[in-house]
């Protein structure tokens, strides 16, 4: 009730003086008890929470699952006295220790987005003026508490939710609070019952625009309105991103075939009479061999990655998985300002000489193209220059002019940035033209006055100019300026007038009249006493110059983006707080509506039909007014949306947004949504991915937002869209690229259950491979360039298009994977043969391979061999099939590269970091085998240097035949081949 | 699959995992500790069992019958064609003297002196102690060397002939029947775990590998109860 209560009344209830302040003691007391004026950051998850969940999240599970089995069986054997026990509790410890690391690693990236994020919101400290002790301090805003006094001025932002109790031209800008754009002035008054509506409360977080003001702080932190709102937002949920649910599917589809296949062949193997234990060992080996360890931690490094690089393109990624989502979204519902357009008024058009001009409204506009030759211009841009109260900060000479920063409110903004570019050096011809009288724009005049000496010495006349509604300008003008000759103002040139007005109001644009007057030297001399309460001058009978139009311009890169996304299949959705035509006008320009496209509006006014019998169905596009908005129901709004692919929604609130929001999801649609103000911080949170601006944004709105927009600009969505969609097929790629080795590492443990062999490949060897040799090359794959123009496809069905689909796991598994498996048990038989074992008699050798006692064990040839010479033969075989798994993910590496286009449209050497992937698998094996071939625990042996190339053929085979996939795909689309072939 | 067709089927291509050799004793049940109780006959005759089932190859007659006398303290170098077979020279279980279980056929098991036969492991084409016949010790592996008090070796001083090398492999070298070299334990200490190492002995050989505990040498524990 504060807004009703009076400056002692004020005073009274929060013990305070508007002249001296609260004292710091008393300060102090109430900063304890109310706590510091900050919006507290929604609830975080602990640390440790988030730890144990990356410890326990995926393939950890199972992982853990046998790494206990693999200690059961340790203590059962060393119960038993077995000779070596430590083999299974050396294993337990490293699953165990791929887990924590592994767990530690997301931790650490997560962590790091984190990181990100709250160091952006953390930048410059608020800083507020406050009187304290009967003296003005700089405090942080975060100390604020009731009952201060603070000072504001133009530019400040609101340090809380204040009662003003003296203002001079005070504005704020609303925005961020109720989403208009329109400053609104501020005065000391009650106005209204509604303490959001009345005139004298300033609210925390919105910015004063221009003016000064003091005022009395009546509540901090939390309890401003904007604290209420932020406090709502975090009740509507998160949800569950697109890559989140692909990645759950996939592990699902992961761990259910590893655990069927794990108990299917611990079944077989019980009833093939093994023991129990070394079923139990058997199982853990399976799931190993198909568990990807390494996998989980390549996507949070390929989706970093991607979020560099699309911060680089200025989009801040907070939630990593939100990459993806952008590159799946199949709406953008937008803001106008800032967004799309450049969130600054420029001068669009002119009018005089009974003729429209059309400017340069470009960011980096430095000449005006327009024919200036008329001296009716010359009279406009003295008008233009003259008759303004906006100026340049001063020490920016530099700076190109659009850069500048400029004290004055948008329109004078946009008039003196217009006439600096075209006339040069404004403040220097204002100088030469002493301003000797000035009338400040009034919303009940509507209009602007100043009266300057002129620059010719020989003309001692003064120069009355005046700029204001063009209605009201025209009610004072008698003569109009027409190629400099000033000319009776008639009806047929006040038609031309109402024409041109009419035309550039349609456009949306904000249009200003311009008219001067020269005063008759005899009647206004040198020393008359220019007085503007009684106004002792001449204000009607003027002569009308021109007119000028400004608009907030579309940003240059925006049709082009906006196109991109209409090529991309994605409904771009323009909801703005402005006026209709001024949205609908913006919507044109930069083709959210299309220039063949029309309204029911449009419709109705073509065929001069009423609007009620217009096919709504003929219209593809629709403007959408938030009074209209409020009225439909649930089932017309989603008519509208199904309905029309070219919607605006205009003068529509926050809250309103929202209600888009949830109607785009319900047809199914991946919705992003951009927003700055704290009261789009639901829709934020509500959209699939939400964007807030970096520049304008609140920081509510970062706070709820998944994306930030470092520059604003809505093509940097859009590019934003093209990474994310490039990550999704680069994630197949590294998934089938890494799901391929799985089978080259289960057959062995399959083979040796039902064919007795001496094992193939050893547990601790599959780890190498899965988080040695294979880690580098699969994150390689997400640097890999775009197959085709990938905006050119529609976005990903959610429910169709998954990342892990049937057939990419049926030609990873059954047809590479065999492959690739095949290779390896060559080497492996090779190995063994030339050593002595012929491969006929390793089959169903097992039993006695293994058995301790039996030192003299005779080979194909007769020789004897002891336990040891064989255990080592068996890790010559492990290092053999690691190596020859090693060279064909190399080929598996290349393939993957591509889904459809050859390797060789690709380009074999583009992606250098495929190459460096590859050069990595390589060393690191040569490491392995040669530099820790001498490390008996870890099973490798030097090996000889021939068995590197068995393997080699079968990678080749591998390379063809994708070849020969790919070119059938690209042969014969949609056929059989295709469906089943293309993953 | 073609690479299995370039194998040669008498040689294999590399033999540097399997020599040097490894060493094995019979008799052999399931382990390397023989204990026995000299007055229950049913704990050592699986022992003799397995001894004498182990020696029929090594019968006097058998071997004159398959194979040939060779020139002792030489290797039996057998060159021309690979594919040729090769003879083998005899060796007969009666060169196994006390121990050959012809005159006591409970190899000593009967009286707690047992006799325990070593063999090296059959490389092809390896030829042990490069000239100088390897020999065979035996000592107290862990504990109080006055435990094993003496070890008698058959034949000869417990050598394992030159003529017997080198192996041509399972394909050619159909008879040949690897050379023994039996230890006859004839004072150990009784009711009482001997932990024993015997050894080969001789240029190229290995014995001390801790990974591989039968690399050159074998460790058994002798427990002989009356």
């Amino acid at each position: 009730d504060d807004h009703k209560l009076s400056t002692s009344e004020l005073e009274e209830k929060y013990g305070t003086s508007i002249n001296k302040g609260l004292s710091s003691a008393r300060a102090a007391e109430i900063l304890a008890r109310d706590g510091p004026n900050s919006l507290t950051p929604p609830k975080a998850t602990p640390e440790i929470v988030k730890f144990l969940k990356q410890m326990v999240g995926g393939f950890s599970i199972l992982l853990w699952i046998g790494a206990v089995f693999s200690w059961i069986s340790f203590g059962i054997q060393f119960a038993q006295g077995a000779e070596s026990p430590f083999d299974n509790l050396y294993l337990g410890v490293v699953l165990a220790l791929v887990v924590i690391l592994t767990g530690i690693f997301a931790y650490y990236q997560e962590a790091k987005s984190t990181n990100i994020m709250a160091s952006f919101s953390k930048m410059i400290p608020q800083q507020a003026l406050v009187i304290r002790d009967a003296e003005k301090k700089e405090l942080p805003a975060d100390q604020l508490v009731v009952g201060d006094i603070v000072e504001i001025k133009g530019g400040d932002r609101i340090p809380a939710d204040i009662r003003l109790i003296f203002t001079q031209g005070c504005k704020v800008d609303n925005s961020s609070l109720t989403g208009e754009s329109e400053p609104q002035s501020r005065s000391c008054d009650f106005t209204h019952d509604n303490p959001l509506e009345t005139r004298n409360i300033a609210f925390y977080s919105t910015t004063c625009v221009e003016g000064t003001a003091t005022g009395i702080v009546i509540n901090t932190g939390d309890r401003t309105i904007i604290g209420r709102i932020a406090s709502l937002a975090s009740g509507v949920g998160n949800e569950k991103t697109p890559i989140a649910i692909e990645i759950e599917h996939f592990v699902y589809l992961v761990a259910g075939v590893a655990v069927s296949i794990g108990v299917l062949f611990f079944i077989i193997s019980v009833s093939m009479r093994y023991k129990i234990l070394d079923s139990i060992i058997f199982l853990i080996g399976i799931i190993v061999a198909n568990v990807p360890e390494g996998l989980l931690a390549t996507v949070t490094v390929s989706l970093s990655l991607t979020a560099k690089r699309m911060a680089k393109k200025n989009c801040l990624v907070k939630n990593l998985e939100a990459v993806e989502t952008l590159g799946s979204t199949s709406i953008i519902c937008s803001d106008k300002t800032g967004t799309l357009t450049q969130n600054r008024m420029t001068v669009a058009h002119l009018w005089f000489d009974n003729q429209i001009y059309s400017a340069d409204t470009s960011e980096d506009q430095t000449t005006q193209p327009f024919d200036q030759s008329s001296p009716s211009w010359t009279a406009l841009s003295k008008i233009v220059t003259l008759c303004n109260r906006a100026e340049f900060r001063p020490g920016q000479e530099n700076l190109p002019i659009m850069k500048r920063v400029v004290v004055g409110d948008a329109s004078e903004t946009a008039l003196l940035k217009f006439a600096e570019v075209i006339l040069g050096d404004v403040m220097n011809i204002r100088a030469r033209n002493k301003k000797v009288a000035e009338i400040p724009f009034n919303s009940t005049n509507k209009f602007q006055l100043s009266i300057h000496e002129t620059d010719d010495p020989n003309d001692k006349r003064f120069l009355l100019v005046m700029k204001g509604a063009p209605e009201r300008i025209l009610e004072r003008c008698s003569t109009i300026m027409i190629n400099g000759k000033e000319e009776p103002l008639d009806n047929e040139k006040a038609e031309a007038f109402q024409t041109a007005y009419m035309e550039l109001g349609g456009m949306g644009e904000r249009v200003l009249g311009f008219c001067h007057l020269y005063l008759p030297e005899n009647e206004f001399p040198d020393t008359y006493p220019f007085d503007t309460d009684s106004m002792n001058f001449p204000t009607s009978n003027l002569c009308f110059v021109g007119l000028l139009s400004m608009i907030d311009p579309p940003r240059s890169t925006v049709p082009d983006a906006v196109s991109k996304c209409r090529s991309a299949g994605i409904k771009v959705i323009m909801v703005t707080g402005d006026h209709p035509i001024t949205a609908k006008a913006i919507a044109k320009s930069v083709g959210i509506i299309s220039a063949t496209s029309e309204t029911v509006e449009d419709i109705a006014k073509r065929l001069n039909i009423p609007v009620e019998q217009v096919n709504r169905r003929e219209a593809t596009a629709a403007v959408v007014n938030g009074m209209e908005l409020k009225d439909m129901s649930l089932q017309q709004l989603d008519d509208i949306l199904c309905n029309h692919s070219e919607i605006v929604f205009a003068r529509t609130s926050p809250q309103q947004k929202l209600i888009i929001v949830e109607g785009c999801q319900r047809q199914g649609a991946v919705v992003a949504v951009t927003g700055d103000g704290v009261n789009d911080s639901p829709a934020l949170k509500k959209a699939d991915i939400g964007i807030a601006m970096g520049i304008a944004g609140s920081d509510a709105a970062k706070n709820a937002a998944d994306m930030v927009l470092l520059d604003d600009n809505f093509a940097s969505i859009v590019t934003g869209v093209e990474e994310g969609r490039l990550i999704f097929d680069n994630l197949k790629k590294t998934i089938a690229y890494t799901l391929t080795k799985n089978i080259a590492e289960l057959c062995p443990f399959l083979i040796y259950i039902i064919a007795s062999i001496p094992m193939p490949i050893g547990t601790i060897t599959i780890l190498f491979i899965d988080l040695g040799t294979d880690i580098i090359p699969s994150v390689a794959l997400a640097y890999e360039k775009a197959e085709s123009d990938i905006m050119n496809r529609r976005p990903r069905n959610k429910r169709k298009d998954r990342l892990v689909n049937e057939q990419l796991a049926v030609y990873s598994y059954l047809q590479i994977g065999i492959m690739q498996s095949v290779g390896a048990f060559v080497t492996y038989f090779t190995v063994y043969a030339e050593q002595g074992f012929l491969p006929s008699t390793l089959l169903g050798v097992r039993v006695d391979w293994e058995n301790n006692a039996i030192n003299d064990f005779e080979d194909s040839y007769g020789q004897e061999w002891t336990k040891y010479q064989r255990m080592y033969l068996q890790w010559t075989g492990y290092t053999a099939f690691f190596v020859s798994i090693t060279i064909q993910q190399v080929a598996d590496l290349i393939i993957r590269k591509t889904r459809r286009n050859s390797i060789f449209q690709q380009g074999l050497f583009r992606n250098k970091v495929v190459w460096v992937g590859i050069f990595s698998q390589i060393g690191i094996a040569l490491i392995l085998t040669y530099g820790l071939g001498h490390v008996t625990a870890l099973n490798f042996t030097p090996l000889r240097f021939q068995y590197w190339f068995v393997a080699v053929p079968f990678a080749i085979l591998i390379w063809v035949y994708d070849e020969v996939r790919k070119l059938f795909i690209r042969r014969y689309p949609g056929s059989w081949w295709d469906k089943n072939m293309y993953y | 699959y073609v690479m299995l067709l370039t194998l040669s089927p008498y040689t294999p291509t590399y033999r540097d995992r399997v020599s040097p050799p490894g060493v094995m004793i019979r008799p052999y049940l399931n382990g390397f500790t023989i204990a026995f109780n000299v007055s229950q006959p049913s704990t050592w005759q699986p022992y003799v069992d397995s001894m004498h089932h182990f020696l029929t190859a090594y019968d006097d007659k058998v071997q004159e019958e398959k194979n040939i006398e060779c020139v002792s303290g030489q290797y039996f170098i057998q060159g021309g064609n690979e594919s040729e077979e090769k003879k083998a020279c005899q060796f007969k279980r009666s060169l196994l003297q006390n121990c050959s279980g012809i005159e006591d056929p409970s190899f000593g098991y009967s009286t707690g002196q047992p006799c325990i036969l070593l063999k090296m492991n059959r490389i092809i084409g390896y030829r042990p102690g490069a000239g100088v016949p390897v020999s065979v010790d035996c000592k107290v592996q862990k504990g109080n060397e006055s435990d094993l008090r003496s070890v008698d070796f058959y034949p000869g001083n417990g050598t394992f002939d030159l003529m017997y090398y080198p192996y041509y492999g399972k394909m050619t070298h159909v008879n040949y029947t690897s050379p023994l070299v039996a230890m006859h334990f004839t004072d150990v200490k009784k009711n009482y775990l001997v932990h024993i190492q015997c050894s080969l002995n001789g240029k190229g050989i290995i014995n001390n590998i801790n990974s591989d505990r039968f690399l050159g040498r074998i460790i058994f524990t002798l427990s002989i109860g009356k």
